[in-house]
């Protein structure tokens, strides 16, 4: 595969484009880390509006109708519903895990059961997220197995 | 709901396996020179099946909080207690007089119900086990 990088000028947008063959899941795996890269989210901090890497997340969660978003430390409140997250970040890291909670599987350091069927995902700030049992079958699915 | 369902069939297994564990010890304990009916069996099947009910707490679809879980815990042990020693009354499993029998029906249960538990957990670990596998090659794949 050969990588072509092309100087343009300041003026001009910027862009990627992909030559390929067929869109198989090494190609979709590109587009949706790119897609990663390229977003930002908006946040509020306190009376600021901030603008946050989506690759810093940890998770989403809602809590009585807002949504809060996880970083290493820190916790900030995004204006987004936690379906419309899902709906643009879908085929990213980000997955679904409960009602109430979208987590970064890159940000994942292992998973422990829980009760009954539960599931515990233990992220790598220290955090701990639980993964409901109607979620685990999808997440075997979008690990492989 | 065919999770449940699988769910529900893998608890029947286990339960009927620890309770005719326990029916053998309670039998070699209390009763040694007892024959066994075909009744039996019967009993035990259609008292596990009754027992593996107690897994509907569970609900699939709602998500429950640790605390939720717990007193659901609770109320399944009670339920199968309950289950259990009316059902045994009733089938002259033991005698009420006899407290011993009773104590060791409860403790019985006590063990089956932590065994099963123990179980259904350790089929959690093994998953975990290869969700985790599966985690460091799909990270592997992001970097």
């Amino acid at each position: 595969m050969k990588i072509i990088i092309e100087d343009i000028d300041a003026e001009e947008e910027e862009q990627i484009i992909i030559r390929c063959r067929s869109v198989d899941e090494s190609v979709m795996q590109l587009i949706n880390a790119l897609k990663m890269k390229q977003e930002k989210l908006a946040v509020r901090n306190e009376d600021k509006i901030m603008q946050i890497n989506p690759q810093e997340v940890y998770y989403f969660e809602a809590v009585d109708n807002k949504v809060f978003l996880y970083l290493n430390q820190n916790v900030y409140e995004t204006k987004l519903k936690l379906y419309e997250i899902e709906k643009q970040f879908a085929g990213t890291d980000f997955f679904r895990v409960s009602k109430s909670v979208i987590l970064n599987l890159a940000k994942v350091k292992s998973f422990s059961p829980s009760f009954n069927g539960r599931f515990e995902a233990l992220m790598k700030n220290g955090e701990r997220v639980i993964i409901s049992r109607q979620y685990v079958p999808l997440l075997k699915a979008k690990l492989g197995i | 709901m065919w999770e449940k369902i699988k769910e529900m069939l893998y608890t029947f297994s286990y339960v009927t396996t620890g309770v005719v564990f326990a029916t053998a010890f309670f039998l070699t304990v209390f009763k040694p020179d007892t024959y066994v009916s075909i009744n039996l069996l019967w009993q035990i099947l259609g008292i596990s099946l009754v027992c593996v009910f107690g897994n509907l707490l569970y609900p699939v679809n709602k998500e429950l909080s640790k605390k939720q879980m717990c007193i659901r815990m609770i109320l399944h042990y009670l339920y199968i207690n309950l289950i259990v020693l009316e059902c045994g009354y009733y089938f002259d499993w033991f005698f009420i007089g006899n407290l011993k029998m009773v104590f060791c029906m409860i403790v019985l249960i006590a063990i089956i119900f932590v065994v099963v538990s123990f179980v259904m957990w350790n089929n959690g670990r093994k998953t975990s086990r290869q969700l985790n596998e599966q985690l460091k090659e799909y990270q592997k794949k992001d970097l």
